[in-house]
């Protein structure tokens, strides 16, 4: 969440992704950094143990998502 | 007119708005503040540093809040100060042990003279309750990580587990019962000198071994601090801290054995077989014959070797759950009383 708001405020588009164990977290870090409500993909847990088709999995379920934020208008982020 | 039931009440107001613990406070109130201020001997507003993970300034004055509900002596703020610096090093990396599922806790050893001063228990149930000074330095950084720095449990704060040292963490050496140089010395400080090295850690692990000899002594230890998850793929920068009980090092004394020696076979010893690996069906990086040895560490100097504990018992404690220097690197702080 640092990463993504720190890309982005240097003008860089960029999307956070975590996966669902995660959200309260996210959710928390953008609120103390100034930017309730930034949104941000969310994905099912696990990661880490995933094998690479299992991977692909989540990436298919990212990436409409991704896509999504990327063309967002600003005044429709919040 | 204030009554008990008003003093419950507020007591009970910090709970509820998640600003402590878990456990009562002491509500922070402007006389014990300023007193907790002066025995710091800094001012108020001096910023002790940046506190993660929301990056926010802390002051002597809000050290000295969290210190005061945290049951604190004045006494005891040149540790406090000492240990807060030590964990803002940028080295030490304070976001990581507040946040990481991995659960660690922050241990605080205080070495010198001060330990005496304020009555830190650095000998029997060293880790454990009863002892003021132990219990409220540890709380202090705990409160602060929590109220300043923002890392609530199962919000910021995602360890899948944590541990009891989350609580207090804090342990003086035994340097008076030792025969050996104490950690501040083996890290440059004068005896004279009193400081406080925090180092990130799994909770301790107890070695009990009724073992007359020291080599199957320093064999058990080298044992306990050998899980296969914790040898890894061998050659670890993260650091580890061994708690040698009085038994077990006059055991070690009685045989010669210096801290050097000690440190070096412990080093050559923790690890484990290729041969472990292949059987637990874990895969290592490169190939190496069955019978070579995968030691756990990168060098000796990862092996941190301190005296403590109580005076009855065959046993000493492996504290560890390194992980890279890069994650978080163990700090060293002169108090300055």
């Amino acid at each position: 969440m640092h990463d993504g708001i720190e890309i982005e405020k240097r003008g860089v588009p960029a999307v956070v992704v975590c996966t669902e164990q995660f959200t309260k977290t996210g959710e928390a870090i953008a609120q103390m950094r100034g930017l309730p409500g930034y949104p941000f993909v969310v994905i099912p847990h696990p990661i880490a143990n995933l094998e690479q088709k299992e991977l692909a999995g989540r990436a298919e379920i990212a990436f409409p998502q991704v896509v999504m934020l990327l063309t967002l208008q600003t005044d429709q982020a919040d | 007119m204030t009554t008990i039931a008003d003093y419950v009440k507020l007591v009970n107001r910090y709970m509820d708005e998640d600003l402590t613990d878990g456990l009562p406070v002491i509500p922070p109130y402007r006389e014990l503040i300023a007193e907790m201020v002066e025995a710091s001997g800094l001012p108020a507003n001096h910023v002790l540093g940046i506190v993660p993970p929301r990056n926010v300034e802390l002051t002597v004055e809000t050290a000295a809040i969290n210190a005061v509900m945290a049951g604190c002596l004045p006494e005891y703020m040149p540790v406090v100060i000492a240990m807060l610096e030590a964990v803002l090093e940028k080295e030490f990396n304070l976001v990581w042990p507040s946040t990481t599922t991995k659960g660690v806790a922050i241990m605080v050893i205080v070495n010198g003279p001060i330990r005496k001063k304020i009555k830190l228990n650095c000998q029997g149930n060293v880790f454990g309750p009863g002892f003021r000074a132990n219990a409220t330095i540890g709380r202090t950084l705990r409160l602060i990580i929590n109220n300043v720095g923002g890392a609530k449990s199962q919000i910021l704060d995602k360890s899948v587990f944590g541990h009891m040292g989350k609580y207090t963490y804090v342990i003086g050496e035994d340097e008076e019962n030792s025969p050996f140089t104490p950690l501040h010395v083996d890290r440059g400080f004068k005896p004279e000198d009193s400081t406080v090295t925090v180092l990130a850690l799994d909770a301790p692990k107890m070695v009990v071994d009724f073992s007359p000899a020291g080599e199957t002594v320093l064999r058990a230890i080298a044992d306990v601090a050998s899980p296969l998850v914790n040898v890894g793929f061998g050659g670890k920068d993260g650091e580890m801290v061994v708690l040698l009980g009085p038994e077990h090092r006059a055991t070690l004394v009685a045989e010669g054995w210096t801290k050097e020696q000690i440190r070096q076979f412990l080093f050559e010893h923790i690890g484990r077989k290729v041969s472990d690996f292949k059987a637990a069906k874990r895969n290592l990086p490169f190939t190496k014959g069955d019978d070579e040895f995968i030691r756990a560490y990168k060098s000796p100097e990862y092996i941190n070797i301190v005296c403590a504990g109580g005076g009855a018992g065959r046993i000493s404690a492996v504290c560890d759950g390194s992980v890279p220097e890069k994650f978080t690197k163990s700090q060293t702080k002169k108090i300055r009383i």
